[in-house]
């Protein structure tokens, strides 16, 4: 990664801890997921919005550390306004690249993208049932919260 | 109405507080404060009074971006908030109303008063210093992630301990409260200056009622317990990882009085059971 990159990346992540995206409830979400950590009981809950295949609005809430808080507000950032098969495909990409991060990291990662993938269930199952139940869909990464603040600036700013 | 009262009233208490901590003239910050915690008070005698008559209110509120580059804009920012209050009231004769009316009168005047400071406000200018120390990158991660997270936890715990102090009848469970809120405020207060001064201040995301609101007091006091080890082992960790002697010190008088939290909190576990 260039110097460049390292800054923006480290600008970036200060912005969101800053001013996290999206932090809160959406009245009247066409759908709402809850990922969940089962080893800690941390957890994101994701609402949505959608006209047609489009993602109109998003927000999400958080039981959960300052990593989750950030990866939450970057992806919801991410989705907003985009189109539901580009927000999977997103979503699919991020989750595939959790191998190459710490498992700290992947875990807050993780918690968010399977909040995501409930809320999308939801949607499905509120087509047959208005009343479906909201889905909570666990997440398989580990979480060191130890190991985890030493992770989140590690793309510390380069002078 | 009821609602949107209390939430209006929640943001301009952390609009004035957070303006308080981004003050560059000291004495001024420390008035905005003094102000600020006026507007607490208001928050909890208008709680107080909405959970007896059992009107429906909420802690939470939209999130809070801090718009101002000079003191002179953060007096404006606040009084915004402050005439956005005022609307909301009138004086027909209601104690309460015309107490909040009357405070609100005089505090809008002395920010009116101020519109025209031109100091510039250092508190977003992200120079990551203080007071002219700088940090290795390590200890500037440890340092920054801690803030942001503490900052939150203890604005976390003043919503907390306030909807649970309203709610509670022991004489002995309120005093307990009383004093949580104290120090999480004192913490608040050192946390955010910190934060002002490494350029990095900013207002914690709202607490939603899933945090907040508790089913069983014996559980919320007993994961309040671990929270509180919890909090006092980062600062152990902090201190470590801080370099600098004052720093350290700091961190280490942080975690003593969490010490004495977690005492305060097992008493009020021990007299619920």
């Amino acid at each position: 990664m260039s110097t460049m990159d390292q800054n923006e990346l480290y600008d970036l992540t200060l912005e969101h801890m800053m001013h996290p995206r999206n932090y809160g409830k959406l009245e009247e979400a066409d759908a709402t997921g809850i990922g969940k950590n089962p080893e800690n009981g941390e957890m994101v809950i994701v609402y949505l919005k959608v006209d047609g295949d489009k993602i109109v609005d998003i927000a999400f809430q958080a039981k959960a550390c300052m990593t989750t808080i950030v990866a939450g507000s970057i992806f919801t950032d991410t989705v907003k306004g985009a189109q539901m098969e580009e927000a999977k495909e997103l979503t699919r990409i991020m989750l595939s690249k959790l191998d190459n991060v710490p498992p700290e990291e992947a875990a807050c990662t993780e918690l968010v993208a399977e909040a995501f993938y409930a809320a999308l269930e939801h949607l499905t199952a509120k087509a047959d049932d208005p009343d479906a139940v909201v889905p909570t869909r666990m997440i398989t990464q580990r979480c060191d919260p130890e190991a985890m603040g030493k992770q989140i600036f590690d793309n510390t700013r380069e002078g | 109405m009821a609602k949107r009262l209390f939430v209006s009233i929640h943001e301009g208490w952390l609009r004035l507080l957070f303006a308080s901590f981004s003050a560059q003239d000291r004495a001024w910050g420390e008035t905005l404060y003094d102000y600020a915690e006026i507007l607490y008070r208001h928050l909890r005698f208008v709680e107080d009074m909405f959970v007896k008559r059992g009107i429906e209110y909420s802690w939470e509120r939209p999130g809070i971006r801090l718009r101002f580059a000079t003191e002179g804009e953060a007096a404006r920012f606040c009084d915004e908030a402050l005439a956005r209050i005022e609307a909301q009231l009138s004086d027909d004769g209601d104690p309460l109303a015309k107490r909040i009316l009357h405070d609100l009168g005089f505090i809008r005047n002395e920010l009116a008063g101020a519109f025209e400071r031109e100091t510039k406000i250092g508190a977003f200018d992200r120079s990551m210093t203080v007071d002219g120390v700088s940090f290795s990158q390590e200890a500037l991660a440890a340092l920054m992630l801690f803030l942001f997270e503490e900052s939150y936890k203890e604005y976390e715990l003043i919503v907390i301990y306030s909807y649970a102090q309203t709610r509670v009848e022991d004489k002995r469970l309120h005093e307990i409260f009383q004093i949580l809120i104290d120090e999480s405020k004192f913490h608040l207060k050192s946390f955010a200056r910190i934060m002002a001064k490494m350029g990095i201040l900013s207002v914690p995301r709202m607490v939603t009622s899933e945090i907040y609101r508790f089913d069983s007091l014996k559980k919320f006091l007993e994961e309040g317990i671990e929270e509180e080890k919890g909090a006092k082992e980062q600062c152990r960790a902090l201190a470590e990882a801080v370099g600098d002697e004052n720093f350290q010190r700091f961190f280490n008088f942080i975690n003593y009085q969490e010490d004495y939290h977690i005492t305060l909190m097992e008493e009020a576990l021990e007299r619920i059971q």
